[in-house]
């Protein structure tokens, strides 16, 4: 995809955005997806509102979260674009007996979070946009309810 | 074995708080494509009492209550209902950001009319989502049509049928 084609016009774009702001596009498209929207106020905008979402969403996350750490890290093992990191740590933590644990997740912890993807960086405050941000959401949700927009 | 689960357990704690957050927002339930809306509905409708009030308590008291409402309105609905809004909210997430105010600008519009207008209103959105393309214009363009709603309304419905023709919609 070139450089300067707006992202938004194609769903292939919107979906590059998306995976951009959940933190998960490689980072060679990363790369290349930053340089456009540099440019670009539209796309800019789209990548904002989305990261508002999600950081809205991520604020509950610990109050509402259900699962256990082990089907936590499970999930995050089965993810379909699994960092090289990910398959090491399975490998790893199939073979490995848990008792000299403790001082290796330190050593494991830093190094995880050294090769972990870098967070986009998109300017949204979050902390003054956050019930703003909720209101939005409920009232796109009770307009698509009410007005039956994209309704079977 | 007591040790061993704490020593795993201390293992994924620190890797789960050691990794980015935007990476940890992706590791759910949620996969593939409808990831943006991805139990969005679902979240806000899991909220406590408590998260409720906090989440919304720096909004404006009209504002706020108008935001409970939404919830309590979540509240009502069947599982079902829920599932089907929830790919809606994902498909909507979707459009480009100026269909989106579009959709937003009417909505309001919709909802600033007087209550037995904004039932004709309604029904005149019902009646638009049955008609092809070809129908809307010609319905739009009626004698029927501006005899019917005042130029505010008019305007609303014009709005939804443009809104009609997204492609995501
Ligand atoms: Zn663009």
């Amino acid at each position: 995809m070139a450089t300067d084609e707006c992202r938004l016009r194609t769903e292939e774009g919107v979906e590059a955005l998306l995976e951009y702001c959940a933190g998960r596009l490689h980072a060679a498209d990363a790369v290349v997806l930053e340089s456009h929207l540099a440019g670009c106020a539209p796309c800019r905008e789209f990548a904002a509102a989305q990261q508002t979402v999600w950081q809205s969403l991520d604020a509950w996350e610990p109050a509402i979260e259900t699962q256990g750490f082990q089907s936590r890290l499970n999930a995050r093992l089965a993810e379909d674009s699994t960092p090289a990191w990910k398959d090491r740590l399975r490998a790893w933590s199939s073979g490995i007996s848990w008792k000299p644990a403790i001082p290796m997740a330190a050593a494991f912890a830093l190094w995880a979070a050294i090769s972990a993807p870098p967070r986009p960086e998109i300017p949204a405050q979050a902390e003054q946009v956050r019930p703003e941000a909720v209101e939005r959401m409920l009232e796109d949700v009770d307009m698509l309810d009410q007005l039956k927009l994209n309704a079977q | 074995m007591k040790a061993r689960l704490w020593g795993a357990g201390t293992l994924l704690l620190m890797l789960l708080t050691s990794y980015p957050a935007s990476a940890r927002q992706s590791g759910g339930a949620q996969k593939g494509p409808a990831r943006t809306g991805a139990n969005t509905i679902e979240r806000l409708r899991r909220m406590s009492p408590e998260e409720r009030k906090k989440a919304l308590e720096k909004l404006p008291p009209e504002r706020r209550r108008q935001a409970e409402e939404r919830l309590r309105r979540l509240d009502r609905m069947s599982a079902a209902e829920r599932d089907d809004l929830e790919r809606r909210y994902d498909n909507f997430q979707r459009l480009p950001s100026a269909r989106q105010e579009l959709a937003r600008k009417m909505f309001r519009n919709f909802n600033d009319l007087p209550p037995d207008r904004r039932n004709d209103v309604r029904a005149g959105f019902e009646r638009l989502r049955r008609m092809s393309s070809a129908e809307r214009s010609a319905f739009l363009k009626s004698r029927e049509f501006s005899q019917q709603y005042n130029r505010r309304e008019q305007a609303i419905l014009e709005d939804y049928a443009e809104l009609l023709q997204s492609p995501q919609l």
